[in-house]
């Protein structure tokens, strides 16, 4: 590993990467707008120049473009660099309408950063500044202030090399250079999204978020998109029990940088259309009332006609915890293995960058639990006669309701939002969303990830896992306590192989995979031996 | 242990005399009656007000029912930044932006309360505006409704508020933009720092 020089402190780092990188590693902050990790040097917005020693004495030099070598001299706190930032900071506020107040980036603005700290806090400009185009609508998500950009072009690579589609360019020359769209051709591609997000600037704005919120008002908490089985790690956004975006984590083995527009509008669903009240036959009530009903029920069903009269659906878009303690609980309390979670409905279209086909966060966990997850086995199970009562968790489709039409069965629903079997359900009890609890799901990758919760409900509703060990309490002869997401862990980690030793709280922000560590060579080697030994 | 050296302190008795504290007495209500007997032959400083009949002009600078301050074509100034929400101790207002169909103004606020109940009138959103939009400067602190309701104005309501008196009121300083400026005069007043 070359050993490199910052400011006279020699430190040991890795070959192969830029100076930005390796001195954000040791904790050292160049500060930077046209440099991104996820795209090509492109190395036109000067701010990341430091003092860079070579044969030829101290030169400056832009850190986003020069590879670590072995023994490289750099100086990035002297007054000269400290004035070269400054110069660069004053050509770049040069054009800049300064409309902080209406600007949706304030508060989050790299160019308000870097003023604070290497701004010349004066004007020195006699000359009018440039009028471009304000309130430009660029695509479905994206609007653009030419007057605000800083041209670091960020924009344009991204549409260059991650998605390909080539939308946006710069034109004109000079102090007239903007960004703009190709006639005809808006920047709709399935990420036109992430622009906004890597603008340094308040050039790109989203349409979506825009005038909704200051950004300093919103409380922060680590998620993730529930919109596909990818599972792409998102900060969500919030204040006041409301979500109000999600923003993408950066998460190397799983979304990098990036999650899709389809994602990132996803968090509608915890506010649109949601159960916020118990149902009995379709009328509100208490919740405590509601699941004493349900817990009579399914009491009787069992006690009256046996194991076989209960069958439980699953699905795959509810938590790891939620599924499991439905599969293990029906087990415990009614002897039964009847535990289903197909999926029915949602699927989609995949792509080759994040969007997977299966629309559902779970579905690698529900097979994790051993639970059955095609739809034909389903429809047949639920042919039995002896059939009496379905728990159904959070899965509603034509496909089922049709099948449950034929049958007098009383149903049980615990779902997050409001659908035609929770109005028609015996009795519906409303669960959280990943917003509002802590549970984890398994991506597609199968790496295990976890959900924060940001806030507590606005409605009555509890996690799944609790209301499922609330109506199993009176078949249970020991009813054990749940009250924290690590009590249900406790059992988790001692059913399955892959989650021993796990405890929930110490699954790191960006996951674990479950995938079985590839052997090591020295590891292989070792089996081969003891192979031929034996 | 270190021992404290305490002095005790002998509190002298008070006379039958002093006790009665008839003296102290005298004293007192001779002022009083001097300052009676200058009153009622109006010799002295008078500082009362016969309030409702009379009222005071208030001091320039004090924080009176807050207004909002217009653009010359009439609309609301204020551009909902929210900078006097943010910086509010008493968390009283309340705004919601919207998009201006004018986009060189942008953004405007479609809501603007102020809980008057709650404010404390320590005058910050005052001084937290970029664009002189909102002032304390009207001079009225007789702030009366029936009902609670009524103690949260709206932005109709903070725009009809008038200044006190027009000639002491602060300048005007900052002009946001106006529509169809020259080029460069759109800038909000920070950017003379820029």
């Amino acid at each position: 590993m070359p050993v490199i020089k910052i400011d006279d402190v020699e430190y040991d780092v890795e070959a192969g990467q830029n100076l930005i990188q390796a001195a954000t590693k040791v904790g050292i902050e160049i500060p930077h707008y046209c440099y991104h990790p996820g795209l090509s040097v492109s190395g036109n917005c000067r701010m990341c120049l430091v003092e860079v020693k070579g044969p030829r004495g101290t030169m400056a030099q832009i850190a986003c473009n020069t590879p670590i070598t072995e023994g490289l001299e750099v100086v990035t706190a002297s007054d000269t660099v400290k004035k070269m930032r400054q110069g660069v900071m004053e050509f770049l506020l040069l054009n800049h309408p300064i409309d902080c107040p209406i600007c949706d980036q304030a508060g989050e603005c790299g160019l308000q950063d870097y003023y604070m700290e290497y701004g010349l806090y004066t004007n020195r400009s006699t000359v009018p500044k440039v009028n471009k185009d304000k309130v430009v609508d660029v695509g479905p998500l994206v609007i653009l202030d030419q007057e605000r950009c800083i041209l670091c072009s960020r924009c344009v690579r991204f549409c260059a090399e991650v998605t390909e589609t080539h939308e946006l360019t710069i034109t004109h020359r000079g102090e007239k250079s903007r960004i703009e769209t190709f006639p005809g051709k808006p920047l709709d591609n399935a990420y036109s999204g992430n622009v906004v997000d890597i603008c340094p600037v308040g050039a790109l704005t989203s349409k979506d978020f825009r005038f909704k919120k200051r950004v300093w008002f919103l409380s922060t908490a680590n998620s993730l998109c529930t919109g596909c089985a990818k599972g792409c790690n998102v900060y969500l956004d919030h204040e006041n029990k409301q979500t109000y975006r999600y923003r993408p984590r950066f998460n190397a083995e799983v979304n990098e940088w990036w999650i899709c527009d389809e994602g990132r509008l996803s968090y509608k669903v915890l506010h649109h259309n949601r159960l916020d009240q118990a149902l009995i036959k379709g009328q509100a009530s208490p919740l405590d009332a509601a699941v004493k009903t349900a817990a009579d029920l399914l009491q009787e069903a069992v006690q009256r006609h046996g194991e076989s009269a209960v069958l439980a659906i699953g699905s795959s878009t509810a938590s790891l915890e939620d599924n499991f303690m439905l599969k293990h609980l029906l087990l415990q309390g009614a002897s039964s293995e009847a535990v289903y979670a197909p999926n029915f409905e949602h699927w989609g279209e995949a792509d080759k960058l994040l969007k997977e086909a299966d629309k559902t966060p779970n579905t690698a966990g529900v097979k994790l639990l051993g639970i059955e997850t095609e739809p034909e086995v389903l429809t047949q199970a639920l042919k039995q006669p002896e059939l009496k009562l379905v728990i159904c968790l959070d899965n509603d489709a034509e496909a089922l309701r049709t099948a449950l039409a034929d049958r007098k069965v009383q149903v049980i629903y615990l779902g997050s939002h409001a659908t035609p079997l929770s109005a028609q359900a015996d009795v519906s009890l409303p669960i959280t969303a990943h917003a509002e609890h802590y549970a984890s799901y398994v991506n597609s990758a199968e790496r295990l990830q976890k959900v924060e919760q940001a806030y507590f409900p606005t409605s009555e509703a509890r996690p799944a896992w609790k209301l499922i060990s609330a109506l199993f309490k009176p078949l249970l002869t020991a009813p054990p306590l749940y009250d924290d997401v690590e009590d249900v862990w406790s059992l988790l980690r001692s059913k399955y192989t892959p989650l021993a030793k796990l405890t929930f709280y110490e699954i790191p922000d960006t996951g674990l995979s479950l995938k079985p560590a590839p052997e090591t060579d020295a590891a292989s080697e070792e089996k081969a031996l003891v192979a031929d030994n034996a | 242990m270190k021992q404290v050296k305490v002095k005790t302190i002998k509190r002298e008795k008070m006379s039958f005399w002093e006790r009665t504290y008839l003296l102290p007495i005298f004293q007192g209500m001779g002022i009083t009656f001097r300052h009676f007997i200058r009153n009622l032959i109006g010799k002295g400083p008078n500082i009362s007000v016969s309030y409702p009949d009379e009222k005071k002009t208030m001091p320039t600078g004090y924080r009176g029912k807050h207004r909002l301050t217009q653009r010359d074509d009439g609309t609301v100034k204020c551009v909902a930044c929210m900078m006097c929400a943010t910086v509010c101790p008493a968390h009283c207002i309340h705004i919601e932006a919207a998009e201006h169909d004018n986009p060189e103004i942008e953004k405007y606020p479609e809501k603007f309360e102020i809980d008057l109940l709650r404010c404390v009138y320590c005058g910050y959103c005052v001084e937290a505006c970029p664009c002189d939009a909102i002032r304390m400067d009207s001079g009225i602190y007789t702030i009366f409704a029936t009902k609670r309701e009524d103690f949260i104005i709206d932005k109709e309501g903070l725009l009809n508020v008038k200044p006190q008196d027009p000639s002491t009121a602060r300048p005007l300083q900052g002009m946001p933009p106006l529509p169809g400026s020259e080029a460069g005069s759109r800038d909000l007043p920070m950017a003379d720092h820029a």
